[in-house]
């Protein structure tokens, strides 16, 4: 059974699902793929953002009823994917999951941003931070990554990037780092049911092939547990 | 393909371990108390107070001496304060474990008060100032007139105001500070440093009137037996 850290399975908040009915259908999904407990993390600080966070909130008691009325089998827990922004200084209290200090943070995959500092002061701050996505940033050598998680950072990757969905990675890069230790968490960053759709178990299944099961357990149920300990 | 032949490159000390507190008694400790009895010699009148620190590239090992000897001057009940002037790349924080937050750069922004500004390490004894948030004006900030008064207002509170700045030969922020101190002690890291560029990085600072109060071999190899000591100093520089 799984975790899905990384999802944009909120409504109308973002670019990912659109409304209520999809983002059960997102769910039902994800309870077929194995998945137990959903940390929603709508796009903040983004070009894509479209509510406030007065809105997620709201938003995620309608999403909580609605799961309850179905007698869906999934928790929910409120996070944010908070895209890094150097001009701004926002209370990144609002946007961990649930009550605990784990912050899930996106950088530009452009632009090279200072990433390990910029980790170095979130976690002095308080803060546990997950790098979203940390494959897509291609500036970043494997060395760069080891660093980032030296100074105190959880590494996220994708799903789709394992599984050759996500066109801009290269999926035996993404399975290299994976053997030399550097992925703490891998999330499906769903944002619909088509190519970017729940798919934990699915990835699950694949990696089994190409990495030892120990590694597996850590990423896949170990890490994730710790941080669903935080947050209920 | 071994682990460690991909994570090598990178500098992995941590920086909030001063020698001179963990390992008193060692080498290392004992070269540094060296530095501070030279410069003591170097300041019989007393006239040094404001002690810019720099290099001629990147990872000398500044920040490592500059917190080991404010961090000694503090045990010999000198009134310290360190500050991290380096706005490009600024190391500081790391020493004390704390986020580069209400700096430098913001205090002269008027952020934030002079009282938010000076910070106390509890664990190492003396005062220090971060770098604060990032900024493209660095000449700006370390011309500004702000900057000036506060290096004339911590003069008259401390015995001695150390400045962590940034390399000679990257860029010239090290000459701006240079007008706010009385004196720059120079770091060459051995083995590191190329001698012709040091030359450069020094006479650079002779150029525009800065007064070199003397050099500071880092990083040295024990092994070699030809350096005793960690550190060595030296007035080959010295006007």
């Amino acid at each position: 059974m799984f975790v899905d850290l990384h999802t944009h399975i909120l409504y109308n908040v973002d670019d990912g699902s659109k409304d209520l009915d999809f983002s059960l259908k997102m769910l039902e999904k994800q309870v077929e793929e194995g998945v137990y407990h959903v940390v929603l993390t709508p796009h903040v600080q983004s070009k894509v953002q479209k509510a406030t966070r007065k809105e997620h909130i709201a938003r995620l008691e309608e999403l909580k009823n609605a799961v309850k009325e179905k007698g869906l089998p999934i928790h929910l827990t409120l996070g944010a994917e908070v895209q890094y922004r150097s001009h701004l200084t926002p209370d990144y209290k609002d946007y961990t999951f649930g009550n605990s200090n784990y912050l899930l943070v996106e950088f530009s995959t452009k632009e090279e941003q200072p990433i390990e500092e910029i980790v170095y002061d979130l976690s002095r701050m308080g803060f546990k931070v997950i790098i979203a996505h940390i494959e897509r940033y291609a500036y970043l050598s494997l060395s760069d990554m080891e660093m980032i998680r030296r100074t105190g950072a959880l590494i996220q990757v994708n799903t789709t990037s394992i599984l050759g969905l996500d066109k801009a990675v290269k999926a035996k890069h993404v399975i290299k780092m994976i053997k030399l230790g550097l992925v703490d968490l891998i999330s499906s960053d769903c944002h619909n049911l088509e190519a970017r759709c729940p798919n934990m178990m699915t990835c699950y299944t694949f990696l089994k092939k190409h990495v030892e099961e120990d590694v597996l357990i850590k990423i896949f149920n170990e890490n994730p547990k710790q941080i669903i300990d935080a947050i209920s | 393909m071994s682990k460690k032949k991909i994570f090598n490159s990178e500098r992995n000390e941590r920086y909030d371990y001063l020698v001179t507190k963990e390992q008193p008694l060692s080498y290392t400790a004992e070269s540094f108390q060296k530095v501070i009895i030279n410069l003591d010699y170097a300041n019989i009148d007393g006239k040094i107070k404001v002690v810019q620190f720099t290099s001629t590239l990147a990872s000398e090992g500044k920040s490592t001496f500059v917190s080991n000897l404010a961090f000694l001057l503090g045990q010999k009940d000198k009134k310290v304060i360190l500050i991290d002037l380096d706005l490009r790349k600024p190391k500081m924080q790391r020493v004390f474990n704390v986020p580069n937050k209400n700096g430098l750069t913001d205090y002269l922004s008027g952020k934030i008060s002079y009282e938010e500004l000076i910070q106390h390490s509890a664990d190492f004894d003396f005062d220090f100032i971060v770098a604060g948030e990032k900024t493209t004006a660095v000449v700006n900030v370390l011309e500004s007139a702000k900057m000036k008064e506060l290096i004339v207002k911590l003069r008259e509170q401390y015995d001695y105001v150390l400045l962590d700045t940034p390399p000679v030969i990257a860029v010239s922020d090290a000459l701006y500070v240079a007008r706010n101190a009385d004196g720059v002690v120079f770091i060459v890291a051995q083995g590191v440093a190329k001698k012709t560029l040091v030359k450069e990085a020094i006479q650079n600072l002779k150029n525009n009137n800065v007064h070199v109060i003397g050099t500071v071999l880092t990083q040295v190899s024990l092994k070699g037996g030809e350096y005793g000591y960690g550190y060595d100093y030296s007035y080959k520089y010295e006007d």
